[in-house]
C-alpha cells in the first residue's frame, strides 16, 4: 500500500511538472519520458533476462509507424489503431523471438542488428506508406471521448504509459518469472538443471519488453506528429544500451538513472565540448565496464542499505 | 578539409558573438536570428557550407551598421539532420525569441521545423531545400528560395529539346533527397512525353553500381538522367558508367556542383551537364566570390551563395518592414519584388509578388557542363527554347 | 553474357572486401573468444588514414606514393588495435569478466572510434588515387576496373599467407593452442599476452587494409563501418564461423550473391543492401554452422 502511494505520488509529481515547463521544455520533458520507458523495458530484455538484442527501436519504430500509418492511410479510430499495433507486435515479437532466442551472446546481437537494419530499409523505400527518409507526418492525436488532449495533458498521457510500463516490469521481476530470467541469464544450464524452461522463459521476457517498446512507440508518435527513420536508428540503439550499462544493468533504478543522466548530458556538456557528447558516451561505457560495473546506481547503495537497515530496526523495535 | 571547416564556423560564430555583444553593450538589443543547421549529420557536408555564406553574409551586415540601427544576432542549432531534433531545435529558437528563422538543414528536417514555426508564425526561410511541397504546408510566413525540382526538369527538357533523346534512364540513391527529386522527375518527364525506360536507384552503403547501370546500359536509353545523387553513390555511379564502357550523355542536377566531385571522381565526370542554381558569371556572383575568397582563402562555391541570399532577403524585409516584429517581416518578405541576389541566372532576383512563395525565378535555373575536370558557366538557363 | 562476366569479377572483388572483414572479425576470435564489432569502424578509419597520409586533403598536408602510405596507415592501425585491446579489453580479461563485457566495452571503443572519424574526417566521402586507375580492362570473357583485380589480387595474397602462417608456423600452432585451451596453452608455455594482442594488432591491419582499399573506389566514408561489420560477420556466418577458408569463401560467396540478386532478380534496388541481411538471419536460424563444418575447439 505505501510503495502504492509513493508511485501515485511521484506520477503526479510527473504530471505536475509538465503543466510548469514551456513549450521547448516540455518538448524536451516528454522525450525524456519516453526514453524512461524505454530504459525500463530494455534493461528488463537485457539487463535482467541478459538478452544483447538490438531490437527495441524496431519495436519502438513498428509502434510509432503503425499508428501513424493507421491514421494518415487507413483512416482507423485511434483506439483500433492501438490495439491492433500492440496485437501484431506482440505477435511479430514472438515470432522473431522463437527463433532468435537460441542464439547466443553476439549471434543474438548480430541477427537483432541485422534486423534492426533491414526495418529502416524498408521504412526508407517504404515510399508514400512509410514516407520514406523524411518520415511521415500531417497527422495529430484525434479527439478521445470528444476532447481534444494536447500540451500539459498529452505529457499527462506519456507519464501514465510510464507508470504502467513500470509497475508492469516491476511485478514481473519480482515474480518468480523475474528470478527464472535472472537464473538463466547468470547460468543457462544450471537454471535449466533446476527446472526453468529456459527457451520459453526467454521468448516471454522478448515478447513482452518488445510490446512495451511498441507503446511506447504508439505514445512517441503525437510528440511531433512526425514519424521519421532518424529517430529509430542504430544510433539511439547504441545511445539505450549505454544508457542501462551506465545506470546499472538490471535494476529499476539503474536504468532511470543512467537515462536520465545521458539524456540530460548533451544539454549541459554541449555548450563545453561542442558535438562530442555521443564520443564521451562510448569512453564513459568502457570505463565503466572496467571500473564500475554494477554502474552509477551502486554509488547509492550504501546510503540505500542504510535505509533499509534502519526501517527494518524501526519494524523490529 | 572538413577540419578546417568546423574551425572557420567557430571561429566566425565566436567573432560573431563578440560583434554582437559589443553593439548590444552600445545602442539597443541584438536581432535574433535563428540558423537551423546539420553540424553533424548525414547532410552535414552540404548543410555546413551553406551555414558558412549565412555567417559571411550577417557579418558582412553588422559591419556596415546592422540593420535599422541594430546588429543581427545569429543562434545556431545543430539539428543533426533529423526532422524530430529538427522541430526540437525550431521550438527552442522560437522560445528563445528570434524574429526569423533560417533553414538551411535538409528538406525533412525543414518540413518538420514548419509544423513549429506554424503555431506562432514565425518567419521561416528555407536556403537551398529543392523539395516541391514545402510551401504547401500550414506556415504561411514560411519562405523556399532554392530552385524546386520540377523546375530542374523543366530547365533540363528545354535544354535537351532539340538533342532528340527520345528516351531515357533514371538513377538516383536511396537518400531523401535523391527519392522525392526521382519522384518530381519522372512526374516531369511524363507531362513532357519522353518515356522512361529504366530507373535506378544506388543505396547508400553499397559497394558498386556495376549490377544498377548494367540494367541501364541493357536498356539503351538515349541519355541518362542522374539525379540528386550525393556523396559515394556519385563516385559510383561514374565509376561504373566508365567501367561499363558507357556512352549516353549524362544529365545531373544542383548537387553535381558541390566542388568535393572535382576531387572524390577526379576526372570521370567530363562531358556531364547538369542543372544549377547558380552562375559564376553573373556579377552578383563575382562579388560575392570575391569577397568570399578574401575572407576565407578558398573558392565560394553555389551552397554559400545560397545561405548568403537568405540574410539579403530577410535583412531587405525588416529595413522595408521598419520593425522587427514578426507578422510585419513576413509581410514584407511576401512583397519583395526585383531583389537581386547572388544566386540565378543572370538578371534574375527574388520575387515573391507572384503570390508563390518559392520565390526562385522560374528562369533563374541554369544547365552548366563539366570540362576538363572543372565547371564551365551556364551554357543555358530558363525554360524557355 | 557480357553482364555476367563483368558481374563476376565486381561481385568478386566486393565478395573479397566481405572475406576480409571476416577475417579480421576470426583473428580476435579464435584466440580470444570475443567478438569484436567494431572491426567496421577500423576499415572506416583506414580510409581516413590513408586519405591523410596519400592526399593533402586531410591533415598532415604531405602525400605520399602509395606502397610507403599504405605501410604507414596499415602500421597505425596495429598500434590502434593493440591500444584497443590494453585498454578495453585487457582489464576485463585480467578480472575473469565474461566474454559479454569485452563485447560491451568493444562496443563503446566502437562510438568513441566512430565519433573520431566523423570528426577528423568529416561527414563527406574522401578519395585516394586509386593506384592503377579506372579504365576498363578486359581479359577473355572478363571484364572489371584495375582496381577490382588489384582488390582480389591482394586479398588471396593475404589469405594464403594467413593459412600458411596457422598451419605452418610455430606461432601460427599457439594461436591454434590458445584458441583450443586458454589455460592449457599457458601451462605450455605460450605466451597469453603476446598472441592476444597480437591477434588485436593484426585484426585491425586487415581491417584497416579495407578501408585503405575501399578509399580507391567508393571512398573513405564515416558511415561505411557497420555495412562492413555487418557483410563481415555474415560472411563469416556463411561460410563456418571459426575456419579461415570459410571467411574467404562466405565473403565470395555473399559478394556474387549480391551482384547477381542485383542484375537478374526483379527486386527493387534498394534492396541490394538487404542482401547480406537476409543472408545473415537465414544462415543464422537454419544452419548456424555455415557451409563448412565447425573444427571443434570452442
Amino acid at each position: 500500500m505505501k510503495s502504492f502511494l509513493t508511485l501515485l505520488a511521484a506520477l503526479l509529481a510527473l504530471c505536475a511538472l509538465g503543466f510548469l515547463l514551456g513549450s521547448y521544455e516540455s518538448d524536451v520533458y516528454r522525450k525524456l519520458l519516453l526514453w524512461i520507458a524505454l530504459g525500463l523495458s530494455f534493461n528488463f530484455l537485457f539487463g535482467i533476462s541478459g538478452q544483447v538484442a538490438f531490437s527495441h527501436f524496431v519495436f519502438l519504430g513498428f509502434g510509432a509507424y503503425w499508428v501513424a500509418i493507421s491514421l494518415v492511410h487507413w483512416d482507423l479510430p485511434l483506439a483500433v489503431a492501438i490495439a491492433s499495433g500492440l496485437l501484431v507486435a506482440a505477435v511479430a515479437a514472438a515470432m522473431i523471438a522463437i527463433p532468435s532466442t537460441r542464439l547466443e551472446g553476439p549471434y543474438l546481437a548480430l541477427a537483432t542488428l541485422a534486423l534492426g537494419q533491414l526495418f529502416l530499409l524498408g521504412i526508407a523505400s517504404g515510399r508514400d506508406l512509410t514516407g520514406g527518409d523524411s518520415g511521415l507526418g500531417g497527422y495529430s492525436l484525434p479527439p478521445i471521448l470528444g476532447f481534444t488532449v494536447k500540451g500539459p495533458w498529452y505529457t499527462a498521457c506519456i507519464v501514465l504509459m510510464l507508470g504502467l510500463t513500470y509497475v508492469i516490469l516491476d511485478r514481473l521481476d519480482r515474480s518468480s518469472f523475474g528470478r527464472a530470467c535472472r537464473a538463466i541469464r547468470d547460468n543457462q544450464t544450471a537454471a535449466q538443471a533446476m527446472g526453468i524452461n529456459a527457451p520459453r522463459t526467454k521468448v516471454i521476457a522478448f515478447t513482452i519488453t518488445s510490446v512495451l517498446a511498441s507503446l511506447a512507440g504508439i505514445f512517441y508518435a503525437f510528440v511531433d506528429n512526425l514519424v521519421a527513420p532518424g529517430a529509430f536508428s542504430l544510433e539511439s540503439m547504441f545511445i539505450l544500451l549505454f544508457m542501462v550499462i551506465v545506470g546499472g544493468t538490471g535494476r529499476q533504478l539503474g536504468a532511470i538513472i543512467g537515462v536520465v543522466v545521458l539524456y540530460m548530458a548533451p544539454f549541459f556538456i554541449e555548450p563545453l565540448i561542442g558535438h562530442y557528447h555521443f564520443m564521451a558516451f562510448g569512453a564513459l561505457v568502457v570505463i565503466l565496464i572496467i571500473y564500475k560495473p554494477n554502474g552509477l546506481v551502486s554509488m547509492f547503495d550504501p546510503i540505500l542499505k542504510r535505509r533499509r537497515m534502519a526501517a527494518l530496526e524501526k519494524a523490529q523495535l | 578539409m572538413m577540419f578546417s571547416l568546423n574551425l572557420s564556423i567557430a571561429t566566425s560564430t565566436a567573432a560573431l558573438g563578440l560583434l554582437a555583444a559589443a553593439g548590444g553593450a552600445q545602442s539597443q538589443e541584438t536581432i535574433k536570428v535563428g540558423v537551423l543547421v546539420d553540424q553533424t549529420g548525414k547532410t552535414s557536408f552540404y548543410s555546413q557550407p551553406v551555414t558558412e555564406g549565412t555567417l559571411m553574409a550577417v557579418e558582412e551586415v553588422n559591419a556596415a551598421g546592422g540593420v535599422l540601427g541594430r546588429q543581427i544576432e545569429l543562434i545556431l542549432e545543430d539539428d543533426n539532420g533529423r526532422p524530430d531534433l529538427s522541430a526540437t531545435k525550431a521550438r527552442k529558437l522560437v522560445d528563445d525569441g528570434v524574429v526569423a528563422i533560417i533553414s538551411n538543414s535538409n528538406s525533412g528536417a525543414t518540413r518538420q521545423a514548419i509544423s513549429v514555426t506554424a503555431e506562432s508564425l514565425t518567419p521561416q526561410l528555407a536556403s537551398a531545400n529543392s523539395a516541391e511541397t514545402l510551401t504547401t504546408l500550414d506556415n504561411s510566413c514560411f519562405f523556399q528560395l532554392g530552385p524546386v525540382e520540377s523546375l530542374q526538369v523543366k530547365t533540363m527538357l528545354a535544354f535537351t529539346k532539340t538533342k532528340g533523346y527520345g528516351k531515357v534512364a533514371l538513377v538516383g540513391d536511396n537518400s531523401g533527397l535523391s527519392t522525392a527529386a526521382v519522384d518530381q522527375f519522372r512526374m516531369g518527364l511524363g507531362e513532357a512525353g519522353v518515356p522512361i525506360v529504366e530507373e535506378q536507384l544506388i543505396p547508400v552503403g553499397s559497394q558498386t553500381a556495376v549490377p544498377q547501370l548494367q540494367k541501364v546500359r541493357a536498356a539503351e536509353p538515349n541519355a541518362i538522367y542522374q539525379v540528386a545523387q550525393i556523396g559515394p553513390q556519385v563516385v559510383q555511379f561514374f565509376q561504373a558508367y566508365q567501367q561499363l564502357g558507357m556512352k549516353q550523355p549524362i544529365l545531373g542536377t544542383f548537387n553535381l556542383s558541390s566542388s568535393s566531385y572535382l576531387t572524390t571522381a577526379k576526372g570521370l565526370m567530363d562531358g556531364t551537364v547538369f542543372t544549377d542554381a547558380f552562375d559564376p558569371e553573373k556579377p552578383e556572383a563575382i562579388a560575392f566570390s570575391e569577397r568570399f575568397k578574401a575572407k576565407f582563402d578558398k573558392e565560394a562555391t553555389s551552397l554559400e551563395a545560397y545561405g548568403h541570399d537568405s540574410v539579403v532577403l530577410i535583412v531587405d524585409a525588416i529595413k522595408r518592414a521598419n520593425s522587427t516584429e514578426r507578422p510585419a517581416i513576413c509581410k514584407a518578405i511576401a512583397e519583395t519584388k526585383g531583389l537581386p541576389r547572388v544566386m540565378g541566372a543572370k538578371g534574375t532576383g527574388f520575387d515573391f509578388s507572384r503570390g508563390d512563395r518559392r520565390g526562385f525565378d522560374p528562369e533563374g535555373v541554369v544547365v552548366r557542363a563539366i570540362e576538363n575536370n572543372a565547371y564551365t558557366g551556364a551554357v543555358f538557363s530558363g525554360t524557355k527554347n | 553474357m557480357q553482364d555476367f562476366f563483368e558481374l563476376i569479377v565486381s561481385g568478386f572483388a566486393s565478395g573479397c572486401l566481405y572475406s576480409l572483414m571476416g577475417l579480421s572479425f576470426l583473428l580476435v576470435m579464435r584466440p580470444t573468444g570475443v567478438v569484436n564489432f567494431a572491426v567496421g569502424q577500423y576499415a572506416m578509419l583506414g580510409g581516413f588514414a590513408a586519405v591523410a597520409v596519400m592526399t593533402t586533403i586531410l591533415i598532415p598536408p604531405i602525400a605520399l606514393p602509395y606502397v610507403p602510405g599504405l605501410l604507414v596507415v596499415l602500421a597505425l592501425m596495429a598500434l590502434l588495435g593493440a591500444a584497443v585491446e590494453w585498454i578495453a579489453v585487457k582489464p576485463l580479461v585480467d578480472r575473469g569478466a565474461p566474454p559479454v563485457a569485452s563485447m560491451l566495452s568493444l562496443l563503446g571503443v566502437l562510438i568513441v572510434l566512430l565519433e573520431v572519424g566523423a570528426r577528423f574526417g568529416g561527414t563527406e566521402a574522401l578519395p585516394t588515387e586509386p593506384p592503377f586507375g579506372f579504365r576498363r580492362v578486359e581479359f577473355g570473357p572478363f571484364a572489371g576496373t584495375p582496381q577490382s583485380l588489384f582488390t582480389i589480387a591482394v586479398t588471396l595474397v593475404i589469405f594464403a599467407a594467413v593459412w600458411l602462417f596457422f598451419e605452418r608456423t610455430l606461432w601460427g600452432r599457439a594461436f591454434e593452442a590458445v584458441s583450443l585451451d586458454r589455460r592449457a596453452a599457458q601451462l605450455m608455455g605460450v605466451n597469453l599476452r603476446l598472441v592476444t594482442v597480437s591477434a588485436f594488432a593484426s585484426s585491425a591491419v586487415v581491417a584497416g587494409l579495407v578501408g585503405v582499399l575501399i578509399s580507391g573506389t567508393t571512398g573513405a566514408y564515416y558511415q561505411v563501418g557497420m555495412a562492413l561489420t555487418v557483410q563481415g560477420f555474415t560472411a563469416l556466418v556463411v561460410g563456418g564461423v571459426g575456419r579461415v577458408d570459410g571467411a574467404l569463401l562466405g565473403g565470395v560467396l555473399l559478394g556474387l550473391l549480391e551482384a547477381l540478386v542485383m542484375r537478374y532478380l526483379p527486386v527493387s534496388s534498394s534492396m541490394t543492401l538487404a542482401v547480406p541481411l537476409v543472408v545473415l538471419l537465414a544462415f543464422l536460424v537454419l544452419r548456424p554452422h555455415g557451409l563448412l563444418a565447425n573444427r571443434g575447439g570452442h
